[in-house]
């Protein structure tokens, strides 16, 4: 992995640093990352929450009620609506969107999320873990 | 293939109908879709422009100057984010994110366009497809 690395928005208003290293990187296939990414899927880059600062914009945040029962919030740019990360309120993370970064080829996805959800034309690389939701450890 | 369908973004304030099947379905992994996903790339349903019609609310729209040169307008909901559709020059097609169908289990991929810059990590389907930029007279 490499640390720290840099992303932002399309349009540049919103900008930040990772200075952490990730803890994981997960492909979800929840319906609300879908909606929130517009695909099938969504690829977030997990960092220990506080490694993680916005540098240059404010993105605007959007909060949803997971199928645990808690509160994620999602941020994106309200100029250009790139995601940006989002937060649950029941771990300490931040998730950054891969196609985010200014550099995501490094990343190596280590897991596949939320495939009870999966659309059916989706790729899952089954030799990877595939959990029907939320890793075990995580939930 | 089912039409007509529907969609919108995740918080319902937007929403919109096309009333046509879609004419192809590509996973497009140029940067700037990796941007407006958060993903690896994005995925969507070619529909013909008169076909789609917005039926409720006013999403906010960005335009970029995207790789062939020409403007792309991209259109997402400025309440929670979601990625909605694009308007490529020549407004003979709308551009449909996959991720924002109510029911996107249906589409069938075509294949894949600028795999010139795709992730080294995304998935591409040697039996579909594919193109380094845009199709050869695609708008």
């Amino acid at each position: 992995m490499v640390s720290p690395f840099s992303g932002g928005c399309l349009c540049g208003a919103v900008r930040y640093e990772a200075a952490g290293e990730p803890i994981a990187v997960m492909e979800c296939h929840c319906r609300d990352c879908q909606k929130a990414g517009g695909g099938a899927s969504m690829v977030g880059v997990i960092l220990p929450r506080g490694t993680f600062r916005i540098t240059a914009g404010a993105p605007k945040a959007h909060a949803v009620k997971t199928d645990a029962g808690g509160l994620l919030t999602r941020y994106f740019c309200a100029t250009c609506g790139s995601p940006i990360y989002h937060e649950p309120d029941s771990m300490p993370i931040t998730v950054v969107k891969a196609g985010s970064m200014d550099d995501p080829s490094w990343i190596e996805i280590g897991a596949a999320i939320y495939v009870c959800s999966a659309l059916p034309w989706a790729h899952i690389d089954h030799s990877l873990p595939c959990h029907e939701k939320m890793p075990p450890r995580a939930s | 293939m089912v039409a007509p369908f529907e969609g919108g973004c995740r918080c319902g304030a937007v929403r919109y109908a096309v009333s046509a099947e879609p004419l192809a379905v590509m996973d497009c992994h140029c940067r700037d879709c990796q941007h407006a996903s958060g993903g690896g790339f994005s995925t969507v349903a070619v529909v013909p422009a008169p076909a789609f019609k917005l039926t409720k609310g006013t999403p906010r729209r960005f335009t970029v100057q995207g790789d062939s040169g020409r403007d792309v307008t991209r259109v997402f909901c400025g309440t929670c984010g979601s990625p909605l559709f694009s308007e490529p020059p020549g407004g003979t097609i709308m551009v449909v994110k996959a991720g924002s169908l109510d029911d996107p289990s249906w589409l069938v991929m075509t294949g894949a366009i600028y795999t010139a810059s795709a992730q080294p990590w995304a998935h591409i389907d040697p039996d579909k497809v594919r193109f380094e930029k845009m199709p050869p007279g695609a708008p």
